[in-house]
């Protein structure tokens, strides 16, 4: 997949909004200070993906996956262990704190707790006025009126301008998480499970308004979460990750239509469908056996051991990412067989 | 089959210093043997605190303000707290959302297991810790034999869930409340859940409530459903009858907002619009109307009735009123049912 887009190189800067290569996050999880007893959480293990410039690109697994430790490491909350992240064609992964400030206008994130990721002791004012003083954009009356525009965009009102989170909903208290992150009129926003804390009937409410917001802003998003239906329903384009890797990424109708990895097969056939009749008709995979460790993990494939296709080459040989079809990426070493392709 | 449960216009309300929150508003549902009831809502729409009530845990500063809880021939709202904690894990159990709190980290599986059993039967120490390794067994924990030797945190979400479901099941329970069973986990170990319950009602014809706020999980595993909504019953019916003819605009409206799997376009989600009602000052009238595009005057003075479509599918909207303007999609209703 890398060698690819190698060769590509030269129009990356016109297509592609993100590109992530042999993307790695580690943690050192150790209670000893010893070299022999190190304890390193592999979050993520080497993932490449790219993002093109206008669409949505999902990134779905379990938790613990390492989705949204990948959406941090992309916006440099967390330093990247190895790999690069290419912002519009530049290497932004090693740049420090003060060349980085252009890019963070650009990058914005949502977070998934509409409880915890607003500061109780500030107005909304001030929420969303933190990033227009951070990046000097508006000053006085202007900074004023482009609050309550913002406001007005996630559907609030002006009047909700001085009050604090505590005085909102679920739903509303997102709502202001994303008008903060639209404040510096950014290009690329991470979404990481922004609707999984919120209703039923809430949740396709943010859903519209997310989609919305990209027609009219010409937004890029990366949408994190676990809910397939959800990330099916908003993304063009979906990654699947298993404990640190990508198992599998391609367009979200192929995804549905033609999984290739027994892993993707599994996790759709899980998904409840509020259909009784399908429901029943539908023929579920139930997997077993218990979920690799990430940390310090062996060589193979790190779903093999609740595999039911898995052979001696899984366990051993970590499987590469492969261009199995135009744009369509698999991490399986009997994709072939599983899927009569041979 | 007999009736297992009834309940009888169940109020439960919680006196708070801000003022009383009436959580539950006249709940009526009864269910049979071998059910699986499914209670749906969101956040707020008494569905935990209907369960609660059932079995008695309703804590202070919460009361069961009115209403009876008919189980086999007993009202439990009159019983002490001694009967109800005799009943309690053994002929009614329940299982809760969250299986990394709701087991107490300093006692092995072993000893929270062998408790329970011996708290119901007169079975003996060893014969308690060889039903307890038959039921891990059954939920399908391997090697149920040493792993009943270890702590709660050296499970994972999943297993902790079974070795929940097993402790639930161990007395042979004629009622089974399952509140949100599987929120807290993921897709592939919820399948795997689901199954369980599933296989275990077969095997030991126990009757479930399942509370959950995912239609999914609803049409994949239950029999009947009721949708709350502000702490009113809004609809109640069979599974296909919820699914395929729901006559309330809360029921359409959870429906559409939900996206269906379908390869190709790109269907726009229908919200509702609005937020939930604020259960200290609930709208006078039907808790919906505020959100609901067909709201009428009616709507906003006064709760609708319980309206009869069929033997077993009722709705409480004053649309299904023979007086009421047609609108399309809505079937009126027969006899007011009470």
């Amino acid at each position: 997949m890398t060698e690819k887009k190698n060769d590509a190189n030269a129009n990356v800067e016109n297509e592609y909004m993100l590109e992530v290569r042999n993307l790695k996050k580690h943690f050192n999880v150790s209670n000893s200070v010893l070299k022999k007893n190190r304890k390193i959480l592999t979050a993520v293990d080497g993932i490449d993906f790219y993002i093109k410039k206008g669409e949505t690109f999902g990134l779905v697994g379990e938790s613990g996956c390492g989705k949204s430790t990948t959406g941090r490491t992309i916006i440099k909350l967390y330093q990247p262990t190895d790999g690069q992240i290419i912002f519009e064609g530049r290497d932004i992964t090693n740049l420090p704190a003060k060349q980085m400030l252009p890019f963070r206008k650009r990058m914005q994130m949502i977070f998934q707790d509409p409880y915890a990721s607003l500061n109780g002791r500030m107005t909304v004012t001030d929420i969303i006025g933190e990033g227009i003083d951070t990046h000097r954009l508006y000053t006085g009356k202007q900074r004023q009126e482009r609050i309550y525009d913002l406001l007005h965009t996630v559907g609030l009102k002006s009047e909700h301008a001085n009050r604090y989170p505590h005085e909102f909903s679920g739903g509303q208290r997102q709502r202001i998480g994303i008008a903060r992150a639209l404040a510096v009129e950014p290009d690329f926003i991470i979404c990481d499970e922004p609707i999984s804390a919120l209703d039923v009937s809430i949740q396709a409410q943010v859903v519209n308004m997310l989609d919305d917001l990209q027609d009219d802003m010409g937004l890029t998003y990366l949408f994190i979460a676990h809910d397939l239906s959800m990330v099916k329903h908003i993304s063009d384009r979906i990654g699947v990750m298993y404990i640190g890797k990508l198992m599998e990424v391609c367009g979200s109708d192929e995804l549905y239509d033609n999984p290739l990895h027994p892993y993707t097969q599994a996790l759709l056939s899980a998904i409840p469908i509020p259909d009784p009749k399908l429901t029943r008709s539908q023929k579920r995979i139930i997997l077993e056996g218990d979920v690799r460790s990430p940390i310090n993990p062996t060589e193979g494939c790190r779903f093999s051991s609740r595999c039911r296709y898995c052979k001696e080459i899984c366990e051993n040989v970590t499987p590469e990412i492969e261009e199995a079809r135009p744009e369509h990426f698999i991490a399986c070493h009997r994709y072939k067989e599983i899927n009569g392709l041979v | 089959m007999g009736k297992i449960l009834e309940v009888n216009n169940l109020k439960t309300s919680f006196f708070t210093h801000l003022g009383e929150v009436q959580a539950v508003r006249g709940s009526s549902f009864s269910m049979n043997e071998g059910d699986i009831l499914g209670i749906v809502g969101e956040s707020g729409s008494g569905k935990s605190v209907t369960a609660m009530s059932i079995i008695g845990l309703v804590e202070e500063p919460g009361k069961i303000k009115e209403g009876s809880v008919i189980f086999d021939n007993r009202d439990l709202t009159n019983l002490s707290e001694s009967e109800l904690s005799e009943l309690r894990g053994n002929e009614i159990a329940m299982i809760f959302q969250d299986p990394m709190t709701s087991l107490n980290p300093v006692f092995t599986i072993k000893n929270l297991m062998i408790e329970v059993i011996q708290r119901h039967t007169d079975m003996n120490k060893k014969e308690a810790l060889k039903h307890a390794i038959y039921m891990l067994d059954l939920v399908g924990i391997p090697e149920a034999g040493t792993r009943i030797n270890s702590y709660p945190h050296q499970f994972s979400g999943g297993m902790r869930q079974r070795v929940m479901i097993a402790t639930a099941l161990s007395c042979n329970p004629k009622l089974l409340i399952a509140d949100e069973p599987t929120t807290a986990l993921d897709v592939t170990i919820q399948a795997q859940i689901l199954e369980l319950l599933l296989r275990l009602k077969d095997e030991t014809n126990t009757s479930i409530i399942l509370i959950t706020h995912d239609l999914g999980v609803i049409a994949e595993v239950c029999t009947d459903i009721i949708v709350m909504y502000g702490g009113m019953m809004m609809e109640k019916g069979t599974v296909d009858e919820i699914f395929y003819k729901p006559n309330h605009p809360y029921t359409n409206g959870l429906h559409s907002s939900v996206p269906h799997i379908v390869s190709g376009k790109r269907e726009r989600l229908i919200p509702i619009e609005g937020s939930p009602p604020d259960l200290m000052k609930p709208p006078a009238g039907c808790p919906f109307s505020p959100r609901c595009p067909h709201a009428m005057q009616i709507c906003k003075e006064e709760a609708a009735p319980m309206f009869r479509l069929s033997d077993t599918h009722t709705s409480a909207c004053w649309l299904l009123h023979k007086d009421a303007p047609e609108v399309e999609g809505y079937i009126k209703g027969g006899n007011q049912d009470d």
